[in-house]
């Protein structure tokens, strides 16, 4: 239970709330369990033949009167209960949600989105459940076999031992029913897990399937995992069969001995066919919080497994943050020169294998630098850097003479504008998603600008529903190209200091690239642009170019320089020119 | 009787709140993340609004009616399940109804032997009971469960018929969620709701005659609520539904935005909208509560006010029974049994509105089922499949035209010829089709124009069984399945076809074998999903092997473009080379070496056939294969 005890803030914070709550829970049960009782006195009123129709009325009047206080107290208990766990679940998915936007890069390689969506999903969910519900039936629990007892102890202590007896094998069986249940759960979940896998692949290699004509045979595995699961549910199945007629069997026991007892007692005088009527009804109250009370248990042993798997997220630690000798915004400079010094990164928990070895670079502001280099080279690690997306060590990179971790981080990332090779964009408007790169609120033609420079507008405009499009599973799908040059113009209207293209033009053509990179040279003059390819044409035009082959700068210089030397970059632009040859042919 | 399901449901309210839906997928999810920004936010009231009525119209019998056709094969087994269930509601009268003359006959007399016989008699009645609860509760199980499996049996089998062009539109994650989820929603259907709601009804009926059977006048008194419970009932019944299907669409809100920031974490950190992004979230999560608050509500309403109407029965009972009662035409016997059975009134009420919920839920389900159902393969088995061409391993294409969506055409007008035993490779840039080509053979997809035959024949006009029983298709990514390596040889196929002997036959000969028998277990060993724990290599290797078992006339293959290390490499090309052999092959060559080997090079540029020759023959032209040539092969030359 111990992961459970994180949950204490939430309960601290609401803990008001649960002590009405609580209050409230055991007023609900004190009514109801009075409703028997004066329904007993009035028929005893009723078979003394002592009663007026008169007194009858009235009796009836308080019986309503009683349930109608329990029921109000059971609302009052419900809502103020269940809506504060619905709270928590709001406050807990807002905390965690914020912890995942502080964590840094090296978490989400680590983690996939589909971990983390069940965490947020059915894990919450567990933790709802424990501080709803299973809070609120513990307390019901606690107090109705109290109240309940009492009452029926006043009534007649005889026939209440007699009738109790079967129901002490209530919790035996729970807990022994609560096992072969959870055994069986487990098994169900299981078989239906490999019932998933099985469909999964089979479902994915269809193309194999197909083209070995394997349907029938896949279908037969297919059966065969389908049986199991219906074997396993039917094991299930028996055993759920037997739990609740089994409950039945034990209540009825005892009623059958009140019924008896009872009929002793009435006939030695000592009992009225009142009491005998509230002794039953009263009876009835103790038996579903006694099911309750192994049906919660287990929802404690569930959500605290669920806990430890949010703890994953929630005691993870950012590696990447503001630093304590931060230099703060109003000391920061406008110029941001880059500079490398003898940079060599690896990515954590890969520490052997450095992705970047020993990088020597100073790019003073303004200059366009060009970046190329194979796959795996480590062009796009190098920008990511700039981003600090990964921690970097002191004393190895630099902007604008600073330190980059003594950046306060969201004030480097405002000076830095990415296009990250693999485009993402929202599912949400065209233009919510340009303006998503803006610091400060846009114009309509702030926008419509930036799409221009991008090369999209005509597209944009193209749209039935121009920059109100809608992206993403309702909506438009972007061709490559489009995604690309939507994500550039989302990074022009960030105003940045400095413009990265992680190898953002690949899905465009080259005539589109010329006439990008030629608006690029005006909106971003006097700024810094910093572009990764893998194509010479990109790159051709750029104040400085440096080749990167396995983690090492092996050559740098202008265009001219470079192809007048052997090696990476002459090759690159050889095959370039074949392709265009190529595609001209066509 | 004792009140255990009186709140025994109670729980579920929890337990049922659909916070475990898979990620949205299309069809189920309306993932839309609305817009938090200011000038939104007044239309956000209109837009609950227009969300509730998209809501309410939303309810289709006819899909509950072609479900029935799964229970058919369990005629018996349900009417004997209803009959035991209608046994099983008036059984739980019992103590009811035996009250009275327990009560009027033994106890005012004061007959205690008769008392003791009475409640031996109630006990054999709990245990009869209790034996036929246990039996038609698991016979109602094995009903669901069996009706289920056939659901889901039907349904994988609809899917496998389905053309490749059907998986491309459809996320594999989508159709899981429909094989596994959506049916079990059903089979809750089946198990719980046909026979539960039959239940039910009986108990109700039995009630309402033993109450007016014992005393007519002072049962019509208590009559009085029922009109009352029915429409709270009604009320809740509407309020739970719709709130839960509130939850659920606004959950998949959530889960869709979350999702996407956590996909997107690098470009929202990039462009520091964290703020605007929780912002976002916050009004989601918002929203998710508010419909949250809404169901809690109805809960919170309903179950206090049941009890408050059961005390007002109580109430009627001592009102009138006692009056009654000093006329001397009630006894003592039948008010109690007025108020135990009273007691029992409202559970079947409150079930049948939850039965109702489930059919709801099940309707979703079944609706989203019937549309993979209604979705006809498009690629079908001809009528009156031609006679089986002589088996020479012949092809041609005949002016073939395709686009997989409308006229967006990537094979243009493309006819060839490959004579039986040819070697012949495809060649051109990215895009060109030639892995379409493949794909056409195998008729994973039907051509818009013109034929493709084989041995004369159009294959369309074939059983593709046969079609792809005379095809081995090896491709690029090679897909291993989790097994033994054995059974990823010889795929699905029994020992009479392809037995272990033979599968090491073909391995040796493709070059495996070794490295085979080197991995713990050799043959048997586990193949993880995917391959995982394969090399590129190892993979190719296998996918060789499993087509060499397969014995086909014809050869279509993919050549891997990774990098795989010399020595493999070397393996792989002396594979191939045996793997041709005396087949007719097609192979989209990345690899000089194989190009050199065959008889014919086809070249294809933006779903034309622009050159065709030998290697020599191309060299010689100085056209696209020329250039192609310099491009990607001329390093290996160089090698």
């Amino acid at each position: 239970m111990k992961a459970l005890l994180a949950l204490k803030v939430y309960l601290v914070k609401y803990r008001w709330r649960f002590l009405f709550g609580i209050v409230f829970v055991f007023f609900a049960n004190y009514f109801s369990a009075k409703v028997p009782v004066y329904a007993g006195k009035a028929i005893n009123g009723i078979t003394d033949r002592a009663t007026l129709m008169q007194e009858l009325r009235d009796a009836a009047l308080l019986l309503v009167c009683i349930a109608g206080l329990g029921g109000a107290f059971r609302y009052l208990m419900r809502r103020v209960l269940i809506d504060t766990s619905r709270d928590i679940e709001f406050d807990f998915r807002n905390d965690i949600y914020k912890k995942l936007q502080s964590l840094d890069a090296t978490f989400y390689d680590g983690n996939n989105t589909g971990d983390i969506m069940s965490r947020m999903t059915n894990d919450l969910d567990m933790i709802r459940m424990v501080l709803g519900p299973a809070i609120m039936y513990t307390a019901n629990t606690i107090f109705v076999l109290p109240i309940v007892l009492i009452q029926m102890f006043r009534l007649n202590w005889q026939v209440t031992v007699a009738g109790l007896m079967p129901l002490v094998l209530l919790p035996a069986l729970v807990k022994i029913f609560g096992a072969r249940l959870h055994h069986g759960y487990r098994a169900q979940q299981d078989a239906l897990g490999d019932l998933t896998t099985y469909t999964q692949e089979s479902l994915a290699g269809i193309r194999v399937v197909k083209a070995y004509a394997q349907e029938q045979n896949q279908e037969r595995k297919f059966d065969a995992e389908n049986d199991h699961y219906i074997k396993v549910s039917l094991d299930l199945a028996k055993t759920l069969a037997y739990f609740r007629p089994a409950i039945q069997l034990i209540a009825g026991s005892g009623l059958a001995i009140i019924l008896v007892v009872g009929a002793r007692q009435i006939m030695a005088g000592s009992l009225d066919y009142g009491d005998l009527t509230a002794l039953l009804l009263l009876f009835g109250m103790l038996v579903w919080p006694m099911i309750a009370a192994g049906w919660v248990i287990n929802l404690y042993q569930r959500a605290n497994s669920a806990m430890e798997r949010i703890a994953g997220i929630t005691e993870a630690k950012s590696m990447v943050g503001d630093s304590p000798t931060a230099v703060s915004a109003a000391d920061l400079p406008g110029d941001l020169d880059v500079e490398f010094r003898d940079l060599t990164f690896a990515y954590p928990g890969a520490e052997e294998e450095p992705v970047l070895k020993n990088i020597t670079l100073k790019i003073p502001s303004g200059t366009t630098l060009g970046i190329i280099g194979r796959v795996g080279a480590g062009k796009s690690t190098l920008v990511h850097l700039l981003l600090r997306l990964y921690p970097v060590e002191r004393g190895q990179l630099f902007l604008g003479g600073i330190d980059i971790n003594d950046w306060p981080l969201a004030e480097l990332r405002r000076r830095v504008a990415i296009v990250f090779q693999e485009t993402f964009l929202f599912s949400d408007t065209l233009s919510e998603n340009i303006r998503f790169g803006a610091l400060s609120e846009l114009t309509q033609e702030q926008i419509e600008d930036a799409a221009r420079q991008a090369n999209v507008h005509d597209d944009i405009a193209g749209f039935p529903k121009g920059y109100e499009t809608m992206l993403g599973e309702r909506g438009i799908n972007l061709s490559g190209g489009q995604k690309q040059r939507t994500a550039i113009a989302r990074a022009l209207v960030r105003d940045s200091s400095l413009l990265i293209l992680d190898d953002a033009l690949s899905a465009v053509d080259t005539q589109t690239e010329e006439q990008i990179l030629g608006h690029l040279e005006t909106v971003m003059a006097n700024r810094s642009v910093f572009l990764i390819s893998h194509r010479i044409s990109t790159v051709s035009m750029a104040d400085h170019i440096i080749v990167l082959e396995d983690g090492v700068i092996t050559a740098q210089g202008r265009h001219e320089s470079l192809l007048a030397q052997p090696g990476l970059y002459t090759e690159l632009h050889r095959k370039q020119l074949l392709e265009e040859e190529v595609e001209a042919i066509g | 009787m004792a009140k255990p399901d009186s709140h025994a449901h109670d729980p579920q309210e929890n337990a049922e709140t659909p916070g475990t839906q898979a990620p949205p997928a299309p069809g189920t999810g309306h993932g839309r993340v609305q817009n938090p920004s200011p000038q939104a936010r007044p239309r956000r009231a209109k837009k609950a609004e227009v969300e509730e009525e998209a809501l309410e119209s939303f309810e289709d019998w006819t899909q509950i009616k072609r479900l029935a056709r799964y229970l058919k094969p369990r005629k018996g087994a349900i009417a004997l399940a209803v009959f035991l269930s209608i046994i099983i509601a008036g059984l739980q009268l019992a103590p009811g109804l035996m009250v009275k003359p327990i009560v009027d006959d033994y106890i005012v007399p004061g007959n205690w032997t008769g008392v003791i016989w009475m409640a031996g008699i109630l006990l054999v009645i709990f245990l009869v009971m209790f034996g036929l609860q246990v039996y038609t509760e698991y016979q109602i199980a094995k009903i669901g469960q069996l009706s289920m499996r056939d659901l889901r049996m039907d349904l994988f089998r609809h899917i496998n018929k389905q053309g490749l062009g059907f998986f491309d539109k459809r996320p594999v994650g989508w159709l899981i969620t429909r094989v596994t989820s959506d049916v079990n929603v059903l089979n809750e259907l089946f198990a719980q709701g046909v026979v539960g709601i039959f239940q039910q009804m009986f108990m109700l009926v039995g009630i309402v005659v033993a109450l007016l059977f014992l005393n007519w006048q002072l049962a019509l008194w208590t009559f009085l609520v029922i009109p009352v419970v029915i429409a709270l009932s009604w009320f809740f019944r509407t309020r739970v539904r719709l709130g839960y299907r509130l939850t659920r669409l606004r959950l998949s809100r959530l889960n869709t935005h979350t999702q996407e920031n956590v996909t997107g974490m690098k470009t929202v950190h990039a462009n520091t909208q964290e703020q605007r992004q929780f912002g976002q979230f916050e009004h989601l999560n918002d929203l998710h509560r508010d419909a949250h608050y809404r169901t809690v509500f109805a809960f919170a309403t309903y179950f206090p006010a049941i009890e408050v109407i059961s005390a007002v029965g109580l109430a009627l009972i001592v009102w009138q029974g006692g009056h009654q009662f000093t006329l001397q035409m009630v006894t003592v016997g039948e008010l109690l049994a007025f108020v135990l059975l009273l007691e029992r009134f409202f559970a079947p009420i409150r079930d049948l509105s939850e039965k109702f919920n489930l059919v709801q839920s099940a309707i979703a389900a079944s609706e989203r089922l019937f549309k993979i159902f209604d979705t006809a393969p498009k690629i079908n088995d001809p009528e009156s499949p031609a006679a089986m061409p002589i088996k020479s391993g012949m092809i041609e294409f005949r002016d073939v035209w395709f686009a997989y969506n409308d006229e967006d055409w990537v094979l243009k007008g493309v006819s060839f010829k490959v004579q039986h035993g040819q070697k012949i490779a495809l060649v051109g840039p990215t895009g060109s089709g030639k892995t379409t080509m493949m794909a056409l053979l195998c008729r994973f997809y039907d051509i818009q124009k013109g034929e493709i035959l084989l041995d004369g024949v159009n294959i369309q006009h074939l059983p593709q069984k046969q079609l792809r029983q005379r095809i081995a298709i090896v491709l690029q990514d090679v897909f291993l399945f989790r097994g033994t390596v054995l059974d990823n040889i010889r795929l699905g196929e029994s020992d009479a076809r392809i037995n272990g002997q033979r599968a090491e036959m073909v391995a040796t000969a493709v070059n495996a074998h070794t490295f085979i028998e080197r991995l713990p277990g050799g043959y048997d060993a586990n193949v993880m999903e995917r391959g995982a724990t394969l090399s590129v290599g190892q993979k190719q290797l296998l996918s060789f092997a499993r087509a060499l078992a397969f014995d086909p006339e014809i050869l279509v293959l993919d050549e891997a473009t990774s990098n795989i290390d010399t020595e493999t490499e070397h393996l792989i090309q002396a594979a191939m080379e045996r793997l041709v052999e005396g087949r007719t092959s097609m192979i989209i060559a990345h690899r000089l070496s194989t190009i050199q080997s065959c008889d014919r090079i086809l070249v294809l540029h933006h779903g034309h056939l622009v050159e065709e020759g030998s290697h020599q023959e191309l060299l010689g032209r100085d056209g696209l294969y020329r250039r192609l040539y310099e491009l990607q092969y001329r390093e290996q030359a160089a090698v």
